[in-house]
């Protein structure tokens, strides 16, 4: 069945074809060969980390995770989801799924948000490998002294339109 | 717009990867049927088809979405039309650049670099990498879209589209370092 992500996903693709179309410049082949590229790494650990995930959601008791993580937890979930994407050292595809596993087991909205913000902003990996050689440790610990507090606010922003 | 490695060592890298993810599926695997047995082990494989017959069409659309993005997006075009604005207007286009700058760290980073060795900052600086690293178009479609559904990324955007500006005028006010700031470090 067609959900609201795939048709505007149809949709976002059909639009920017069009426009990479009239370029008239090869971009349509070069996405084409990208999209080659991309469907070769990213599929078979996306297939992989679901099989995982599969599993894991029978594994983790469900009741702890809405206890814990739930809607009714109050502002602990906003907390621990900041605190916990901060602690993933691996890259979207484990963070990503861990959020999903996390969703159908039933944790809140806004805890969600605040773990994929949180590893979004803080991937330890990323740090690591780019940001200290890229971008410099004085740049690095800025970023991270100002960038701090934005988890939580985001985790607290969707608390607030989730329960209103 | 990737990091070039030598052929043999990404692909070293991408078979360690895989292997890790196997080892993943086949410890949870072994773990699901030995604590919650054959029905349980039944149960999750449901689990994984629904998942999956869900998620691979969205995938798949999402990494065509991106690949065009990729070759459409030019970051040398975006850094000179941020470095043609003013004022609060200049902090819009720093978010909507980091948000819209196509590739990994690779490329955002070296826009960064661009950024900051022209004087434009960490207001500037500051702003596109969070904007990149939080709201970046290529990451919502791939992942969040298709893994959390529509209304969770639509969550997640909304509740933080303005909070890049808010850390890049944090810094600034923080650190004094407006515009006409040479690169730091």
């Amino acid at each position: 069945m067609l959900s609201p992500s795939l048709l505007l996903l149809i949709a976002l693709l059909l639009a920017l074809g069009y426009v990479a179309k009239r370029r008239n410049d090869g971009s349509v082949e070069r996405a084409y060969e990208r999209f080659k590229q991309q469907i070769a790494q990213f599929l078979p650990r996306m297939i992989l980390v679901v099989i995982g995930t599969g599993f894991l959601l029978q594994i983790i008791p469900s009741e702890m995770i809405s206890t814990h993580l739930g809607k009714d937890a109050g502002w602990t979930p906003i907390l621990y989801g900041g605190l916990a994407g901060m602690l993933v050292p691996a890259g979207p595809a484990v963070a990503f799924t861990t959020a999903a596993t996390l969703a159908g087991s039933g944790a809140a909205p806004a805890a969600l948000v605040a773990f994929i913000t949180a590893w979004c902003i803080f991937a330890i990996h990323r740090i690591l490998i780019y940001e200290t050689h890229l971008a410099g440790p004085r740049f690095l610990m800025i970023r991270c002294i100002v960038a701090a507090p934005i988890p939580f606010v985001a985790g607290f922003v969707t608390h607030l339109m989730t329960n209103f | 717009m990737s990091i070039k490695q030598p052929k043999k060592k990404r692909s070293k890298k991408r078979t360690i990867e895989l292997a890790a993810y196997s080892a993943f599926c086949v410890f949870g695997a072994y773990y699901c049927y030995h604590l919650k047995g054959q029905d349980g082990f039944m149960a999750a494989l449901a689990v994984q088809e629904e998942m999956l017959l869900g998620m691979l069409p969205r995938i798949t659309m999402a990494l065509g979405v991106a690949s065009l993005l990729w070759v459409l997006l030019d970051p040398e075009k975006l850094k000179k039309t941020i470095q043609k604005r003013k004022g609060w207007v200049k902090i819009v286009y720093a978010t909507i650049l980091g948000a819209v700058t196509p590739g990994g760290p690779s490329s955002s980073f070296s826009v960064l670099n661009m950024f900051l060795s022209s004087g434009l900052g960490y207001l500037i600086g500051i702003t596109y990498i969070t904007a990149w690293s939080m709201l970046g178009v290529q990451r919502i479609l791939i992942w969040d879209i298709p893994l959390l559904g529509t209304e969770q990324a639509g969550l997640r955007f909304i509740s933080g589209f303005w909070l890049p500006a808010f850390a890049g005028l944090f810094a600034a006010w923080i650190f004094g370092k407006y515009e006409d700031e040479k690169r730091p470090c």
